[in-house]
């Protein structure tokens, strides 16, 4: 099977021009956001990593060195508290720590305002 | 500069920090100033110790031939030249001889004598053998190098020529005869280990599940109420990480997850153990 091949043009006989590109000045920005008129909003096929922290323990490295397997170690949260859902870092909602089928998952109870863009 | 773990090692570039007090150069001064004595009136002349200074302390001398001390790291040189020359003008009034008289014969034994009695000095306690170089080396300039320089006056008959003993460590050492400033730990503080040191230091750790996958359509839509499932299973441990540099967590053990009276809690198990224990 052989691959089909852009055609070429000969150089001498076809009309062949140098592009001029316009210059562009920085015009007032429109009232209208540049997705308004997409049907499907790009970013939302974007894949990213959530991360649930379930909270945190305060120690010293002396504590943590002498610690061992087994010894319990008490988080700076409360059973009735939240948890957070982190996105790079940051959190971007918070909920409580449920299990759906054998699975951890977050009933989300806080979210930013808006969280929508 | 962060010290890094590939700068830390056994270098032989490495050397002791050197600076001997007045009372180490004086010690100095009268141990060369004896032996030089003894040499002075074998060979009939008045030797004597003028002065002993830090190398770095010492003003620039010019070019000077220097005679290297048996035993290495210590070398010898006349103000006015060649070593052996400055001898036979001191003890024959005529510099200017050939090179195979008697006289040029004994001025080179009595420099001979004098560069082993200076090298038997430095030989009192027992050390590594020098490699021998034809002067001094430009580093003992340098601050801290810990070498020596004893100005030295040999006469005789109203006739006086200054000459250098130049000794490098550690010939400077034996001759100083104590321990030199900063090497010595009396009176300081007790070494600690380093887990010691930093066993105060304040840790946070953090107790979090599995990253699950998600995309930000799905992020976006969210409502309060929603549920969101994640991909962390019931019956695997939690991960407790400490945060690294730019808040990377870096995992220190697994834990699985209970209550301690109103607060959660984590009972923390070997990571090696949760490994054996799920296959996944």
């Amino acid at each position: 099977m052989t691959t089909p091949q852009t055609p070429v043009a000969d150089a001498a006989t076809a009309s062949v021009h140098t592009l001029e590109l316009p210059p562009l000045a920085e015009g007032e920005p429109g009232a209208a956001r540049l997705l308004d008129g997409v049907a499907s909003n790009p970013l939302h096929n974007i894949k990213t990593q959530l991360q649930v922290c379930i909270g945190d323990i305060h120690l010293t490295v002396g504590e943590l060195m002498s610690a061992r397997e087994h010894q319990v170690l008490v988080l700076d949260r409360l059973l009735s508290q939240p948890v957070d859902v982190m996105l790079e870092g940051q959190v971007v909602a918070r909920g409580e720590l449920v299990a759906v089928d054998d699975q951890f998952a977050v009933r989300v109870t806080e979210l930013p305002l808006p969280l929508k863009p | 500069m962060p010290i890094s773990s590939r700068s830390v090692g056994a270098s032989r570039d490495a050397r002791p920090l050197r600076h001997w007090s007045a009372d180490a150069l004086a010690r100095a001064r009268g141990t060369v100033e004896r032996a030089l004595a003894e040499w002075g009136r074998c060979w009939g002349l008045d030797a004597t110790v003028l002065d002993a200074l830090n190398a770095v302390d010492a003003t620039a001398v010019p070019e000077r031939t220097w005679a290297a001390v048996a035993g290495g790291a210590s070398w010898l040189a006349a103000d006015a030249g060649p070593a052996a020359a400055s001898l036979d003008g001191l003890l024959f009034d005529s510099p200017v001889r050939g090179a195979d008289s008697i006289a040029h014969d004994v001025a080179q034994a009595a420099l001979a004598d004098l560069l082993e009695q200076v090298g038997r000095l430095a030989a009192t306690s027992p050390r590594k053998e020098m490699p021998s170089a034809d002067a001094p080396p430009a580093t003992d300039r340098c601050r801290w190098s810990g070498a020596i320089v004893l100005l030295l006056a040999l006469a005789r008959d109203g006739r006086a020529e200054r000459w250098v003993l130049h000794c490098s460590e550690p010939v400077s050492g034996v001759l100083c005869g104590g321990a030199p400033l900063m090497s010595t730990s009396a009176g300081r503080m007790p070494l600690t280990g380093v887990a010691r040191a930093i066993a105060a230091r304040p840790l946070r750790l953090t107790v979090h599940l599995d990253d699950s996958p998600v995309t930000l359509g799905t992020l976006q839509s969210l409502h309060v109420g929603d549920v969101l499932p994640l991909s962390h299973r019931l019956d695997t441990p939690l991960h407790v990480s400490v945060a690294g540099p730019a808040g990377a967590l870096n995992l220190l053990c697994a834990g699985y997850l209970g209550r301690r009276g109103p607060s959660r809690a984590v009972e923390p198990v070997v990571r090696a153990s949760v490994s054996q224990q799920d296959p996944s």
